[in-house]
């Protein structure tokens, strides 16, 4: 009979996979992304698991859309490595990661003004190869206006109208992973209410990698929340476990 | 006045078929910010398949040849375009100045190649039967069939590449990535394939005017010079990525060349022509038709 301690030697060997890994659908490790020659963002990492909302925080310039950027892939990583679903997508281009499920509302709505309104919809199912099972009626229920305007030029829409349209985009593709960049920046206080209660409404059914600058509505949502400071991660953890008080200090301009 | 008829009319043939040589200009400038100096010598291509089909037909096949060779041209010509944007273009991108110096080496190979394969003497096309004659409309001014069917073709194949545009989900893709690349990628349009279609487009139409400028001249390797400055010329002068615009001034400059051609000779209509371009964009830099909002 082997003796007990040494029975325990395989399991030690191999090397335990991180708990928190086994489920996570985006996980960042250490990237670093650069603008040209100044780096914007340096050996941040983090990870949202399936149906969770995690929340991103800091101040202008921080680099909440270089991350944005850097996990979508319109901005090249320049070390470190982003995974999604198990795969390795650091040198992908943006629209396999699209295409593997990450749905994205860019920072300033980027809808495609020329176009109506139903076409920057049905832009939004490339990632399905343009194959639709009832999405729009699904996103016409979620934002009617935008059922409203459907053959309009999207570039006449309100800024608030034009948000609706880049989240109902993003949802066309069913992604598993959303990434919203500012959603309420710049936008009348009664759709910023509509586009939270859609954003709740999401929670638990898809992930959300969210930018907010609204700290109560992120602090109530986020099942967890990275706070960044000059391009890394200084503070991290779920809403409640944060220190307020440097959380403030953090965020303040 | 029948012969100012006469030369409008040639004219208008002209900048038909201007018109659809600076589409696809517009195509590589609006998508890629690219200007492809070897789209001229899509021109020369598809002129040299008008003259091969009837060849391979023979010399008894000319009415049914040159049908054969309209498809067979935007075929041919978009096939290299395609090549052409896959291997070189493409890995030139963001560098406009690069892509410039490139691919008018590019038209310099393709035109030896052109005097190689079929000498350098102009060639010549049978006009088919059915396009000889043509409407005489008053004493001195006559409507040739052959001028007629150019502008109908033009209204045709542009019909068809609005359709493409507007009502196809390829279409869509590339509007959108004209508009804005980055976010079209970032949806999961395959921006790279997009590129390589609408540069196979443009190249095709070019295939197809040059199809069409074998029943009104020679066929040479340089054939596509001619034609290529006064396309960009129309693409300036209409404002860039603008529809309308582009039509009027290729008829404008289409027209202008005719008329100051048969009043003076041929080089100085050109210059004439060049310095009227210039005085207007002295007046409004962003051509007829202006851009609505930068990107």
């Amino acid at each position: 009979m082997t003796p007990a301690p040494l029975a325990a030697l395989p399991r030690l060997l191999q090397r335990p996979r991180p708990v928190e890994m086994a489920g996570a659908l985006l996980t960042v490790d250490d990237l670093a992304v650069a603008y040209g020659p100044s780096v914007a963002l340096r050996g941040v990492s983090l990870r949202v698991e399936p149906g969770q909302v995690v929340c991103v925080m800091g101040r202008n310039g921080a680099g909440k859309t270089t991350l944005m950027k850097g996990i979508i892939g319109t901005l090249p990583a320049r070390s470190g490595r982003i995974g999604f679903d198990g795969r390795d997508v650091t040198q992908a281009p943006p629209y396999e990661r699209a295409r593997a499920g990450i749905g994205y509302v860019p920072q300033g709505r980027g809808i495609f003004p020329q176009l109506s309104v139903l076409e920057n919809l049905l832009i939004g199912l490339e990632p399905l190869r343009g194959r639709s099972d009832g999405q729009l009626e699904e996103v016409f229920q979620l934002f009617p206006v935008l059922a409203q305007m459907a053959k309009r030029t999207a570039g006449v829409l309100s800024g608030g109208q034009q948000q609706q349209l880049a989240i109902g985009r993003a949802l066309m593709g069913r992604p598993r992973l959303l990434l919203l960049d500012e959603p309420t920046e710049g936008i009348q206080p009664n759709i910023v209410e509509q586009i939270e209660g859609v954003i709740a409404s999401l929670k638990g059914r898809i992930a959300i990698l969210l930018v907010e600058q609204f700290l109560d509505f992120a602090l109530a949502n986020a099942d967890y929340c990275y706070v960044l400071e000059s391009g890394a991660v200084t503070m991290a953890g779920p809403p409640a476990e944060l220190d307020a008080h440097r959380l403030r200090e953090a965020l303040a301009v | 006045m029948d012969i100012w008829l006469q030369q409008l009319f040639n004219g208008l043939s002209l900048g038909s078929i201007l018109l659809l040589v600076a589409i696809g200009l517009a195509f590589s400038f609006g998508l890629m910010n690219v200007i492809n100096m070897a789209h001229g010598e899509m021109i020369m291509i598809g002129a040299y398949c008008a003259y091969l089909t009837e060849n391979l037909v023979g010399s008894g096949g000319a009415d049914i040849a040159f049908l054969l060779a309209l498809p067979l041209a935007f075929a041919v010509a978009g096939a290299v375009g395609m090549a052409l944007e896959v291997t070189l273009i493409r890995r030139l991108y963001g560098r406009p100045l690069d892509t410039l110096l490139a691919t008018w080496g590019v038209s310099l190979v393709l035109q030896q190649l052109a005097r190689s394969i079929f000498g350098a003497p102009n060639v010549q096309v049978t006009t088919p039967s059915w396009l000889q004659g043509g409407i005489a409309v008053t004493g001195a001014f006559t409507m040739p069939y052959i001028r007629l069917f150019i502008i109908g073709m033009v209204l045709v194949a542009i019909l068809l590449v609005w359709l493409y545009l507007t009502r196809t989900a390829a279409g869509r893709r590339t509007r959108a990535t004209m508009q804005n690349r980055e976010i079209a990628a970032a949806l999961g349009v395959r921006t790279p394939r997009v590129d390589m279609l609408t540069f196979g487009l443009g190249s095709g139409l070019a295939g197809l005017a040059g199809c069409a400028l074998a029943l009104i001249g020679p066929i040479g390797p340089s054939l596509g010079t001619y034609y290529i400055v006064d396309s960009f010329l129309v693409v300036i002068l209409g404002g860039i990525g603008q529809v309308v615009g582009t039509a009027i001034a290729a008829l404008a400059i289409g027209g202008a060349n005719a008329l100051l051609e048969f009043q003076l000779s041929a080089s100085v209509a050109k210059v004439l022509v060049f310095a009227l371009v210039i005085a207007f964009l002295q007046w409004r830099p962003a051509g007829i038709i202006a851009r609505r909002a930068a990107r």
